[in-house]
Formats: structure tokens, sequence, C-alpha cells
């Protein structure tokens, strides 16, 4: 069966057609070459060089700024020491080199929504080098190499009527979230596939999200990527010609846009013809990149040391009390889970995705079943968590609500149906399950000379059905177990009804 | 040191000065002379030292992460010349405009 | 009025022999009387003033002994200096009209000190040049012949003082802003160590250079408003936080036993043979005064104004680059945001100021930083370890703040020959030092000054040093035409 897949022709033009033999030959030809930089803003309180606050989503345009943030004649940054810290921490947790001086730089150049006319940023003494992220592309260990992770600050940010910069006839500023700290994970072009690329960023956001440095938000722009695409000949050496892939916001973006663009100068290469060193934009519209810029350019940044910063001098002391503070990172944790409560790689990786419910998971799992805890978090409870858009932790109901709702159930107090419903039921609001339980009779019915009774009455109610049964059907059986389950408002143990319809029916 | 004309055209451009021909001219010529004498930096050995990265001796000079208050938007605004619903007002921003 | 200093003035306050509004009343009528043809003020604030001032009489009142010297002495401002509230311009058309809304620390140090401040004086365009010919607004004159300049860039401030308006003014020094127009003017004028005022609220021109400091008629009176201003500030991370100390505890200590340094290359051709002639007077009293003056060397001070003149423009291109019409300031309006910026910086910053940006930018721009840039910046370590070595075998420096005496007003057209006026000025500045400038008599008619240089942090000792000149001659007594005719 023919697959749809963008095609794109010698003159750069793209069309959607039945997948040729020559797009895949194209690609399969040469290698690709994917470095991701990624802007990550800190989950501080004040902005990175004034005591803004920095929090600014949802705030009034310019009711987040202060003379120092709006760049006003006169004033000065201070270094933000939680920043720096959780920069640290990052570093640390990439397994980067923390230099013995670090140092900011301006990057100096004119935009509206940079109200200096310069960034303070880090250029030629970054915060840290030299470190790697491990992940997995499909069930393979893969390891990128980090270049560097280093601070700024974020810009404000740019409002044009009718949403497209090109066409607007003017602009509107907010420097809400101007000076907001900003820390850049600069990845080496180690990656070969849209899919890794993928996952490195998963990992990524997930390991930055379980230090408790960033909130991961692809959407608000908390979390933020840009990638750098080149093709090779395989088995060559050298470098092809770089094109920088912006504005992808979504982890489903990032991979068709890699995905495209790897199509797309594979084909060009192909065809005979010259890749162009420049910006592209996804537009997820078109599921296309679209040239931003029509000429090669490279910008002059006129990179200098910032005068009114001194350097920073971070000791080992310094780093190792910041390692101190380092939680167990996402790999490890589903590692040591696997082993403690014996579960498969794949389910350890679930419950571990999010901090918070790996939490959830491990204080669940020392006061009920293991395999029990995994279940229901893995299967209920993330669909109820999902649906209400509620995390578990966070929920009315908690990790020590669903404990004691649990343990009822494993101590057959009551059934399975039972305590799905209430988990529904007590998720948002809360409350005592036990009491609850105890308050509405809602116990399992396991009593076998009063099921027995239910079950005999049933059987006589429904002829056919256990005709059915008897005639070899199994299917039948569960229609009278749902008879009985009704008679018994939902109460009965449903494997002891199973056994006393079987007994009564043979 | 000479300077072209084109020299100064783009320095003008990266520094967003829009000086008209006769200006650029003057102050070109201007900045030669100027920068012939700064050439004389080049006789002064400095093989043994390094730049001056910050002039006084302090390093780590940090705030703690704390919050406080901001200007009310009225008052950040004040200064503007156009203002709009409470954001700054700038036209159309050209393809090129990141442009040095 | 007249000549008065802070000193006097604070205990004419405490005696009752007059008010802080008197004393603001007196200021202002003899700074609109002397406006015509100085031209020291962009603005006169009377009604800050006048709330001043009755805070001041409050104060005064109520704690006599506790308050400060200055509680209730008017003064005046640079421009460059930001008031809350209070047009602050910067010598600049590009910020004409604009108030600022806040103030920087070393202002409100003094006016949570009680000071009066009578206006905000006229300078070289965001101080830049050595004349206030730079002001956007007219230059200023010079007291003591209004055709000659009173040097710069804090031109209105020392001709403010040396008219005996108000006996103290604060301005900025980046290469010898406060220096040079103290010599130029007949007043004292202090620069202190880099790091030691915090520049919050300071219209920044060269980051790593500029230092707000006090200008006025004695040497006592500079160590009190410095004692006042300084001192660490959590809002400017270059501000050093160690112990101030008082200045004022070792102000009479003499300079007997102190070995004092006096530079081959200041005091070599380029410096006028007349002021030169008032310097070596001046070293002879220092030595009656049982001081041992030799000569010392500082081998690179021919590539001081090289290195200066990549430095400041370099990091003033980057400080000057946030006057773009977007939130404040001069706007030349149009429809696209880049014509809007060319036209706005073009229209809003004088010839000097785009030079010294133009020359900024290129000198940080891509080929040329290694060349410029950071090439300067070594050629300012071996400056700063020259100054360290001479350091070791002196306590102090002693040489001519100017080259020359006030010249006239469209003298010096060259760009170059301006930047001369500097050349023994702005060494201090690059290696971070305090500098004090003082008058050392006349040549013939026109003020001439003797700067002394400490090592960094011996802010106390400059003083010492120049207190002690200061006290064994006459010069301090002097009253320029202006000053003599005040009320």
């Amino acid at each position: 069966m023919a697959h749809l897949a963008i095609a794109v022709g010698g003159d750069g033009r793209v069309s959607a057609q039945t997948a040729e033999p020559q797009t895949n030959s194209a690609v399969s030809a040469y290698e690709a070459v994917i470095g991701l930089e990624v802007h990550a803003q800190l989950l501080t309180r004040s902005k990175m060089f004034c005591a803004c606050s920095a929090e600014y989503i949802g705030k009034p345009a310019n009711s987040n700024t202060c003379p120092v943030c709006l760049g006003l004649p006169g004033v000065l940054p201070v270094i933000n020491r939680q920043a720096v810290e959780y920069t640290v921490l990052t570093a640390l947790a990439l397994n980067c080199e923390i230099p013995e001086f670090t140092k900011f730089d301006r990057k100096n150049y004119f935009y509206p929504d940079l109200p200096k006319g310069y960034q303070i940023s880090q250029y030629d003494m970054p915060l840290s080098r030299n470190g790697w992220l491990e992940f997995e592309v499909e069930g393979a260990p893969v390891r990128c190499g980090i270049t560097r992770v280093h601070l700024e600050e974020d810009t404000g940010t740019l409002h044009h009527a009718g949403d497209v910069l090109q066409s607007a006839r003017s602009s509107l500023v907010d420097l809400n979230r101007a000076g907001v700290p900003l820390m850049e994970i600069v990845g080496e072009p180690d990656l070969r596939s849209a899919e890794a690329a993928r996952e490195y960023l998963v990992r990524l956001r997930q390991i930055l999200m379980y230090i408790g440095v960033n909130d991961g938000n692809l959407e608000q722009g908390s979390f933020r990527c840009d990638a750098n695409v080149s093709l090779r000949v395989r088995g060559s050496d050298a470098l092809g010609t770089k094109v920088e892939i912006k504005n992808m916001n979504s982890f489903r973006a990032v991979h068709r846009a890699l995905q495209y663009e790897i199509e797309r100068q594979a084909a060009v290469l192909a065809g005979g013809g010259t890749l162009v060193q420049e910006t592209r934009g996804w537009v997820e519209a078109r599921g296309a990149t679209v040239s931003q810029r029509s000429k090669e350019y490279a910008h002059d940044y006129r990179y200098f040391p910032e005068p009114d910063l001194p350097p920073l001098a971070l000791d080992s002391a310094y780093t190792e009390r910041v390692r101190r503070t380092m939680p167990e990172l996402p790999a490890a944790r589903a590692q040591r889970l696997q082993e403690k409560f014996g579960l498969s790689a794949y389910d350890a990786a679930v419950l571990t995705a999010a901090r918070e419910d790996a939490d959830a998971y491990e204080a669940l799992a020392s006061q009920v079943p293991a395999k029990l805890a995994a279940n229901w978090l893995m299967g209920d409870v993330a669909a109820l968590a999902n649906e209400r858009r509620v995390a578990l932790h966070r929920s009315g109901l908690g990790v020590d609500g669903l404990a004691a709702l649990l343990r009822l159930l494993d101590a057959g107090t009551i059934n399975g149906p039972t305590a799905k419903a209430l988990l529904e039921e007590l998720y948002e609001s809360g409350g005592d399950p036990a009491a609850v339980v105890q308050e509405r009779g809602l116990g399992q019915l396991d009593d076998e000379a009063a099921l027995l009774a239910i079950v005999d009455e049933v059987i006589a109610a429904n002829a056919a059905a256990a005709a059915d049964f008897r005639a070899g059907k199994e299917a039948a059986l569960g229609r009278l177990v749902g008879q009985v389950m009704k008679a018994t408002g939902g109460k009965a143990q449903p494997q002891l009804v199973n056994r006393l319809l079987r007994e009564r029916l043979a | 040191m000479t300077l072209s004309a084109a020299d100064v055209a783009h320095v003008a451009v990266l520094a967003r000065l829009g000086l008209d021909g006769a200006e650029r001219e003057r102050i070109g010529s201007q900045l030669e002379v100027i920068l012939e004498h700064i050439a004389r930096l080049q006789q002064v050995d400095t093989s043994s030292v390094s730049e001056t990265a910050q002039v006084g001796e302090l390093v780590n000079v940090m705030r703690d992460d704390v919050d406080g208050e901001s200007l009310p938007s009225a008052v950040a605004l004040g200064g503007a010349a156009a203002s709009d619903g409470g954001y700054f007002v700038v036209g159309a921003i050209q393809d090129n405009e990141l442009d040095g | 009025m007249t000549a008065r200093t802070i000193t006097q003035l604070a205990h004419e306050l405490r005696e009752g022999s007059t008010t802080p509004r008197r004393l603001l009343d007196n200021a202002l009528a003899h700074a609109e009387a002397a406006e015509p043809s100085l031209h020291a003020y962009l603005a006169l604030t009377r009604e800050l003033a006048e709330r001043q001032a009755d805070e001041a009489g409050r104060m005064l009142e109520r704690d006599p002994d506790g308050a400060s010297p200055l509680c209730g002495v008017p003064m005046a401002l640079k421009d460059v200096l930001c008031v809350d509230g209070v047009e602050t311009t910067a010598g600049s058309r590009i910020l004409s009209g604009w108030k600022p809304p806040y103030t920087g620390t070393a202002v409100q140090r003094l006016f949570d000190a009680g000071a009066v401040c009578v206006g905000k004086t006229n300078c070289d365009e965001f101080a830049m040049g050595s004349s206030t010919e730079n002001s956007a607004f007219g230059p200023a004159g010079n007291p003591w012949d209004v055709e000659r300049v009173p040097g710069g860039s804090s031109g209105g401030s020392a001709a403010t003082v040396a008219a005996g308006t108000v006996p103290y003014a604060l301005g900025s020094d980046t290469g010898g802003s406060i220096r040079q127009p103290a010599s130029l003017s007949g007043v004292v004028g202090f620069k202190p160590t880099y790091g030691r005022v915090s520049r919050y609220g300071l219209i920044a021109f060269a980051s790593s250079l500029d230092q707000i400091g006090p200008l006025t008629r004695s040497v006592e009176d500079a160590a009190i408003v410095y004692a006042a201003i300084a001192g660490g500030d959590p809002r400017d991370s270059t501000c050093d936080p160690r112990p101030l100390g008082d200045p004022l505890e070792t102000l009479g200590r003499g300079v007997e036993g102190l070995r004092l340094g006096v530079p081959r290359e200041y005091m070599g051709e380029g410096i006028d043979p007349d002021v030169r002639a008032r310097v070596e007077e001046a070293m002879a009293v220092l030595e009656g005064l049982g001081a041992s003056l030799r000569e010392v060397s500082l081998p690179t001070t021919h590539a001081g104004l090289s290195t200066y003149y990549i430095i400041a423009p370099a990091e003033c291109s980057s400080n000057l680059a946030r006057y773009d019409g977007v939130r404040f300031g001069l706007r030349e309006d149009d429809p696209s945001l880049t014509e809007m910026y060319l036209r706005t910086r073009d229209r809003g910053f004088g010839v000097e100021v785009k030079r010294r940006v133009m020359l900024g930018t290129y000198a940080l721009s891509s080929g040329y930083y290694d060349a410029y840039y950071r090439k300067a910046q070594k050629v300012r370590t071996v400056i700063a370890e020259e100054f360290a070595r001479v350091f070791e075998d002196v306590d102090a420096l002693v040489s001519p703040t100017s080259p020359s005496v006030a010249f006239t007003m469209g003298d010096r057209d060259d760009p170059l020959s301006m930047y001369m006026c500097d050349v023994v000025t702005l060494p201090v500045n690059l290696a971070g030092l305090p500098g004090i400038s003082v008058p050392c008599g006349f040549s013939p008619e026109l003020p001439v000054g003797l700067q002394v240089i400490a090592p960094r942090f011996e802010d106390a000792r400059v003083f010492q040093v120049a207190h002690a000149y200061e006290q064994a001659t006459e010069w301090h007594t002097s009253q320029s035409p202006l000053a003599a005719t005040a009320a």
C-alpha cells in the first residue's frame, strides 16, 4: 500500500505524493547530523538580574517590570544566586565539567524585545562544558554529548497584528518576560535521526523536571528547542551545510520537522543541487520548513565581558554542596524500582516518567503489593488523572487516600469494581475510603451461603444462559456473573460468584 | 589604518546610526586619525599579561532569590512615546532586522 | 554664602545664623543671576529643593548633633544622575524631557542626609568630553572667564561651585571628568577608588571606568561628601562592600614622612610650562611640609590615551544601545522599525557621542576585537601593574591635573586635541585608583590644579595629602569674579 510522503523538487517546491523509491534511497544514501539547542526557563522566584517575579504568564502587559529589566538609564544587573545553583545542578545531572571561573558577556544586537540592546549571556567561559546525556532509541542505548550549559536572560515578547511577523505593520512589545533566567543547553551533533532527537528531548526535559529546575512546558515556551541539521554522505567525516530549524513547539513538531528537513535536504542533494546555510521555521499548517532568511547572514554580536558583573569562582566545595541536593535521576530510579519491586523495564519506565509519579509509586508500594500498585497507577489512576487534568499527588484523594483504598481492596474488604467506583468518586473531593465503605455498607459480599441463594435465583431466572453454558459456551457465564453482581449491588466477590456458578451449573 | 567608506557605512548600520553621506565622511576621516593614534597600542609588550577582566577583586557577587515589587505598568510605560493598551508599540519589523 | 564651605554652613545652621530655606533662596537667586553668562544648570529644581529644605530644617531641629553636616546645605547634581520624577537628560537631546522613576543610590544617600538639591548641572553629552561644549543644550562657562570652558564633562558642577552658588556638587569621572574641570575652574574635585561609590542611578558611559564624586571648595568638604555617598550597595555588583573607615579621621595628619612620587611622564612636553611651574611650586610646598619627593616612571603612559579610547568607546557603544526610541526618550517615528532606530539615534545623539559609538562598535566588531579591545585590556593591565610597582616605593603620586589651563570655547574642535586634556587623568581611571585635583595657583589668571593619586582603597590618603597642601596655601580662599558678586 503506497503511503503519502513529502517530496521536494530540485527547485525547493514541496508536494505531497505517494512515496517514490527515489526519495527513500536519497535519504538512505546520506547520514543525518543533528544537534539540538534547548533554552529552558528556570523555576526561580525572581528574574535573573532583578527582583521582579519570574512568573510572568498571564500577567497584564508590562506589569512585571522594574527599571533594571526595562533597561532604563542608570540601572545595573545583580546575579540571582538560585539561578546559578540550578544551572550547576543541571550541569552535574548532565555529567558536565564545572570550570574554576565563569563569567557573563554582553551579546549586542538591536531588537524591540531586548531592552538594553544587549543580552547578558555567556560566551567563552560558560558555566559548564563537556557532558553527556544517555537515553534510548527503539530500545537501544544512545549517548549524546552535551557541548555546554550556560546561563543568560530571556527577552520580552512581541505580538504582531495578525500574528505573522513578516506582514505586520506594527508590533506590540511586552517586557514581562524580559530578564527571566534562561539556561541554554547545547548538544553535540551526535544525533542521527528525528527519532533520536525526539528521545533526546524527552529525556532532557524529564531530567530538568526531575531536578526541579524547569516545568517542561513546551506550549508556553518554558522549554524551547532549535535544531541544526545537515547531511553527509554515509561513511564520510566531512560535515554538510548546516540548516537551523526553529519554531518547533511540541515533540511531535520536532519529529515531523526534522523528518521533513532530512528528506528535503536529501532530495536537493540527490538532485545535484546545493543547500543554503540558513534558518528555516517549521510551519505546522503546511507540514514544511520554510526559509526565514533570503540570504546568508552572520550576526556580529560584538561579545565582550560584562563589566557590570564580577566573575563567579565556583569551587569544588560549592559544586559538591549542589551535587548533594541532586535527587535520584530517572534512569537510576527506574533501574532501582525494577530491581526492588520486580517490575518490568517497561513498567518501571512508565512509573518513573515523572518524579511525582515515581514518588507516588514508591509510597504506595510500601503499603500494598507492588504489582497491585503498579497496575492501578498505570491503569485507572493514569486514565483518571488524564481525564480530570489533575495528577494524583495534587488530587483530593492523594497518594495516601489511594493507599488506603488499595489496602481495602487487597484485604478483600471491597471488590475491584467497588474500588474503581470509589476511586472515581473520591479522586477530586478526597475522603476516607474506609469510612465511606463503612457508612454505605460497600463491603464485599463474600458470605457463601447468602451468595449461593442469589446464585440459585439467578440460574433459575436465566435458564437460557444456564443452558448455553452447560452446552459449552463459556461466554454465557459472564452474563450470569453480571446478573449476580447486579443482584448484589455490585458488592459480590467476583471470584467467589464465578466458582459458585460453576459448581451449581456443573 | 584606512577605513573604507564601506567600513564606515557598515559600522553605522551595526550601531543603528542613520548618518548621511557627509556625516559618514567626516566622522570616517576623524576616526581614521584617532585609529592612527590608537595604533601605538601595538607597540606595548603585552606578552606576559592577561586582559583586565575586572578592575576590582570581587567575585561571586550575587543576590538571594527573593521577589520584590515591580513597577505599575503605567509607570513602566510612562516614558514611552508610543504605547497601546499596556504595550510598547513599534513599527514594521523587516525580515533582516537582526542582520548586524 | 560666598565661598563658604559645607563645614562653615553646617556650623551656621546649627548656631542659628541661617536656615536651610534661606540658604536655598540665596543659592537659587545666585544661580539665576549667573545663568545667562554661566549656563551651569540645565534645570533648577525649586520645588524639590523647597521640600528638602523644609525637611532638613525639621531634621536639624530634632537632632542637630546627630544630623549630617550636609543637612540643610544646598548642592547640585550633574545631569547624569537619576532623580525620581526630575528631568534627567545626560546633556543629550535623546533624553530631553525624560523623568526617571527612581533615584540613584549615591544621590539618595545625600537626600537621606538632608541635602537640598538646587538643580541639575550642565555636562558634556553622556559625559563624553572635556569642556562641556558637547552638551546638546549649549556650553557652560568658566566663572574665571566666561568665554572659556570650565572643563568637562562635569563642567556645570565645577562652574556652579566655583561661582559660589553652592558649596558642593556631584559629578562623574570616567577619564578625568571631575578632576579636569575642577582644575580648570579652581575647585577641588575627587574621583573615588573604582567601586567605592555605587553607580546605580548614574547614566552609564563606560562601566569599568565611571565613578561618582564630589566637587567642592575644600578638601575636607570633599571627604565629607565622599563619606556620605560611599560604601557597599546591593544594587551595584561592582561596588565593594568592604568597610569605609572614616576619611576625616586621618585628614589632618599631614605629610611628614610620606613618600611622594612624581611621574616623569606626567611632567614632560605636552604640559604647558607655566602649569608645570605651578605644580613644581606645589611640590616644593609639600617638601617643606616634610614629604619626600622623588621622580618615578610610568613608562606606558604614552599608550594610556589609546587604551582609554578603545575601552571607553567600546563600553559606551553597548551602554548607549538602549537609546532606541522604544521605551523612553526621543523617538523619530517611522513605519519601519529600522528607520525609527536610525533616525532616532541620528537625531538624538550629538557628533562626539556618534564618534565614540562608532569607534567602540568598530573596536568590538568581528575581526577587530583582538587587535583593539583585547589588546587594550591587556595594555590596561600593564598600566595598572606599573602603578602598583611604583606604589611599592611611594605612598602617593603628585602631578598636574590638566596639561593646560581653561581654553577658549571653540578652540579645540579637533577631537584628538580635546582628548589630550585627559592624558594625565585617564590612566587613574584605567587602574581604578583614587585621585583628586586641588587648586595650586594661577597661570597667569586662570586656575591650575595639582593632582594627587593613591593606591586603590587609599582614598583617605589622597585627602590627607591634598588637605595638608591646601592648608599650607591660600588658593582655597580665592574667589572667582562671579563668586565675588554673590550676595
